[in-house]
């Protein structure tokens, strides 16, 4: 009994979740396979970044891939509600990514997919999800490329990452690429769903299309010119026109613009502006405008409601006096129109300005140890708010282990919820293990302090494992092979000890599934 | 006596005994100034110093030599005659410079006489500062090359035609050849522009064990996504933000490190990364989303994201009845004054002004229902709406908008909405 009651409290679920990959961290180091980067028969052998990115690249330029990786995510969240309720949260996600590769020169053909499903342990349901699935081919010459399935693309805004199920053709003419795409896109931004229609991703009903003119092979030169609609309910929802241009000058200035226009709302969703210089190597300054105004589906009610647009203009600082030292500062300001009721009454206490400022400063005297402070104001209408950070970071050489800690105090005042005003902080510590290239654990925990919503806890742990391809015994000689049929699906990256065996991946999908089963 | 002066005369001894056995002052002025001419002398016969290409990527070089490659051209020899091992290599590693091997088949070095041969053959003919017979100088000053840190196969360009001239232009002017006769970055994406040969950075660059580009060189230099490629680092703070117009105009140059899921690990908004914002951030955000300080939904999906955690949390609206837990005029999210009584003119805290400086951000909670609850009955309007112009634009425009709340037989509207 007493073991049920510690396994129905939610912070025990989340510390055997962290044991657990603890566990198989200290399991997996004995088990080899170090020297991955190496390329061999052919084959890149990857493996994650030990820094803080957090993908691992997919292959050089030519030759054969294949690699896989799955991730396990848990996350314990506990805070209290304005109820004064406890909360608690324990998403769980599983992720599966997998990616093929035949790349040459003159012509590529790939696949390259990612799945997750994952739901809450205090909850039931289960929810699975394909991220991305497509094909990507490359016929001779490279003068032009396909890419079917679902897919990610970039068009222009701040919401213009578009995931679509459909086609993305490109061609490369003289110096001019075209590229034209077509599908239903998935409805998951900025989009107000009716609740019994949360799940629904639009087909048959939701249509985009687009076509864009990009600038090609013109040194320090890009620009792309792109048009696009978008169909909601059958009906026209968006009409976009959009233009992204960047000018490097002498390898010391950069230019960069961009510009989003609502066609069918007629407004200017967006005007970027932007200049970078680095005179000097160790000096880098920047300034931009930019200029916004939020802009719905044309068959929304939101659309209908006149919203102000801002201005704004913001300055960079960049200096590197040393290498170990780099400072950062920077600050701006937002313009707003003059407030006024519906009735046309002027509402001047409203304000019209807002400036925000900010400065930090990295210091890593010793390649193993990095401090930052960073500071923020933010001021003018709507509140005030005066943060401050302090971080510190510990990496071992190859970046096997890091770990990071960082306290946060802010001060906020915000203007429309005086309730709120107060002091914050939090603490957080942030431990990412990479033993082995194929493999990588983060688990971190924060808490933090307000004077509104008391003793929030979060934490998060990943399990993250690279999968791969093993060479075929006794298929291939000493000579480097990228034949296809010497390699075989393997479940580890294993193409230097092939004898590794798949003992780690189940010890890591017992990190996930595990604790999903403890709740059963 | 002897005692008291004893270590002094155990100093004196051991100092008489070092400056015997080192070189005097002047003995040293003497190498410095050897070496100094010498790298003078090798300076001296740079004729092309103009380009600087990056020693991240072309390591500085010491070639205290004389050579003219000019000479050498004009007087018929081919690239490859000296560089023969070109044509064969596969790695920028491998040092294709001639050694005496190659010099010998025209310069008879090392023959009795060689001083007084043609083509010449005494040392000092190729070693800057090298003094034949000179025993303070006995060994000519080392040629240092380090290998450029790329990945490069001269045998793959050759057996595509590419001449030397295209990477190396400038060497047939030129005496002796430099890091300015390198190609530069530039000259690489004259071709590599993705549809003659691959444009993707590893393509070139070295990957690190962890299969990313190795981006750190020696001292300072770093190589780090400049020009073409956009100009902030990676690194810098500014690099979250600008980051989506290089992903539009240069989606390649993204893809040859990042997969796809990349982008979701922040943009799909449902497991975002937790280390870009501050760990109280939940808590104090509401300032800056409302502001759009921020793009939140960049990352976020609002209507699933923002209101699943404001409903669990119970900060939502409580101005409206039946929408929310909170007893009608308890919200402790929504300060007093925010809806407003019909008929009442707005004060500074009504939402009609947050409304309208970040809709959006309302729609992160709200539906478009929610402001139908009040204003199917309450006119948002402003007065003399139906004759602005702005309100005949908007009809004639997208008018089925006003269809929602309107029926198309409303006297309102008569001729407004097209």
């Amino acid at each position: 009994m007493a073991r049920v009651r510690l396994l129905c409290w939610p912070g025990a679920r989340g510390l055997l979740a962290m044991l657990v990959l603890a566990a198989c961290v200290q399991v997996a180091p004995a088990l080899g396979a170090e020297p991955a980067g190496q390329s061999l028969g052919g084959v890149r052998a990857t493996g994650f970044d030990g820094g803080a990115a957090l993908d691992y690249l997919k292959g050089s330029g030519s030759g054969f891939f294949l690699s896989a990786s799955a991730r396990t995510e848990y996350r314990l969240l506990q805070f209290r509600s304005a109820h004064d309720e406890v909360i608690s949260r324990h998403p769980l996600w599983q992720s599966f990514r997998f990616a093929i590769r035949d790349d040459h020169p003159r012509r590529r053909i790939a696949f390259e997919a990612a799945l997750r499903g994952g739901g809450d342990l205090e909850r039931p349901g289960f929810r699975g999800e394909v991220l991305y699935a497509f094909v990507d081919v490359a016929p001779a010459s490279r003068w032009s490329s396909v890419r079917l399935g679902r897919q990610l693309l970039a068009v222009g805004g701040a919401a213009g990452l578009l995931r679509f199920d459909g086609v993305l053709a490109r061609f490369n003419l003289r110096h001019l690429g075209v590229e034209a795409y077509g599908g239903v896109p998935l409805r998951s931004r900025v989009v107000v769903l009716p609740d019994d229609e949360q799940n629904v991703t639009g087909w048959g009903r939701d249509w985009a299309y687009g076509v864009a003119l990009r600038a090609i092979g013109l040194p320090f030169t890009q620009a792309r010119l792109g048009f696009q609609e978008r169909f909601r309910d059958g009906e026209l929802a968006r009409r976009q026109l959009s233009f992204d241009f960047h000018k490097g000058v002498a390898g010391r200035l950069n230019i960069d613009g961009e510009l989003v226009v609502d066609l069918l709302g007629r407004r200017l969703e967006e005007v970027l502006v932007a200049v970078d210089a680095r005179p000097v190597r160790w000096l880098g300054l920047g300034v931009e405008y930019a200029h916004w105004q939020a802009a719905f589906d044309a068959n929304e009610l939101f659309s209908v409601f006149t919203t102000d647009p801002y201005d704004s203009v913001r300055g960079e600082l960049r200096l590197q006096p040393l290498s170990w030292i780099s400072l950062w500062a920077g600050g701006g300001a937002q313009i707003y129109p003059p407030a006024v009721t519906r009735d046309n009454v002027p509402r001047p206490e409203s304000g019209r300005a807002s400036a925000a400022q900010r400065f930090g400063i990295r210091v890593q005297p010793l390649s193993f140890l990095a401090i930052e402070f960073g500071e923020r104001i933010v001021m003018g209408t709507g509140g005030d708010k005066q943060a401050l950070h302090l971080a510190l970071q510990l990496t071992t050489p190859k970046g096997r282990l890091r770990v990071r800690l960082r306290g946060d105090l802010q001060r906020y005042g915000f203007d429309l919820q005086p309730q709120l005003a107060g002091n914050y902080g939090s603490a957080s510590l942030d431990l990412r293990i990479r033993p082995l290239p194929w493999l990588r654990v983060v688990v971190a925990g924060r808490a933090v302090f307000s004077p509104w919503l008391e003793n929030q806890f979060q934490v998060t742990s990943s399990l993250d494992l690279l999968l791969g391809v093993r060479r075929v015994p006794g298929r291939g000689g000493d000579k480097a092979s990228a034949r296809l049929e010497d390699w075989q699906p393997a479940l580890l990256l294993a193409t230097i000890e092939p004898e590794l065996g798949a003992d780690p991946v189940a010890a890591g999908l017992v990190g996930g599934i595990g604790v999903r089963g403890q709740d059963q | 006596m002897r005692r008291r002066y004893a270590p002094v005369l155990l100093l004196g001894a051991i100092l008489v005994a070092l400056l015997a056995g080192t070189p005097t002052a002047a003995q040293a002025a003497g190498d410095r100034e050897a070496r100094s001419a010498a790298r003078s002398a090798a300076r001296a016969v740079l004729s092309n110093t103009g380009g600087h290409p990056s020693s991240a990527v072309y390591p500085e070089q010491d070639l205290p030599l004389r050579f003219s490659h000019r000479r050498h051209l004009e007087m018929g020899a081919q690239c490859t005659l000296c560089h023969g091992a070109v044509t064969s290599s596969t790695d920028a590693r491998d040092r294709n410079l001639p050694g005496h091997e190659q010099c010998g088949i025209c310069h008879l070095i090392d023959q009795p006489g060689a001083a007084d041969l043609y083509p010449p053959a005494a040392c000092s003919t190729c070693h800057a500062g090298f003094q034949d017979g000179d025993a303070e100088v006995p060994v000519p000053l080392p040629v240092k090359v380090p290998p450029a840190r790329i990945t490069f196969s001269h045998q793959l360009h050759t057996d595509q035609g590419v001449p030397c001239l295209h990477c190396h232009g400038g060497v047939p002017e030129a005496d002796l050849a430099t890091r300015s006769h390198l190609p530069s970055m530039s000259t690489c994406l004259g071709c590599h522009d993705g549809a003659k040969a691959p444009s993707e950075c590893a393509t070139c660059h070295l990957q690190g064990r962890g299969g990313l580009l190795i981006t750190a060189a020696s001292g300072h230099d770093q190589l780090a996504p400049r020009g073409r490629f956009r100009p902030d680092n990676h690194y810098d703070p500014s690099w979250s933000r600008g980051h989506s117009t290089a992903a539009r105009l240069a989606p390649e140059a993204c893809s040859s490190c990042h997969s796809p899921a990349v982008c979701l690990d922040c943009h799909d908004g449902k497991a975002p990364r937790q280390d870009l914002h501050p760990a109280d951030w939940v808590m104090t955000h509401g300032l800056e989303a409302g502001r759009r300080t921020l793009d939140c939904q960049a990352c976020h999906d609002q209507s699933s994201f923002c209101s699943d955690c404001h409903a669990q949390a119970g900060v939502t609206p409580g101005s409206f009845p039946g929408i929310t837990a909170d007893p009608p005029g308890q919200s402790r999210f929504h300060p007093a004054g925010w809806r407003g009584e019909l008929g009442e003119i707005a004060g500074p805290e009504h939402h009609s002004h947050t409304a309208r400086r970040s809709l959006e951000t309302c729609n992160s909670c709200h539906e478009q229902s929610s402001c139908l609850d009040c204003h199917s009955f309450v006119n948002p309007h402003p007065r003399s709406w139906s004759e602005a112009p702005e309100a005949w634009r908007f009809g004639q425009g997208e008018g089925r908008v006003c269809l929602q709340c309107h029926s198309p037989d409303d006297p309102a509207i008569s001729g407004m909405v097209r």
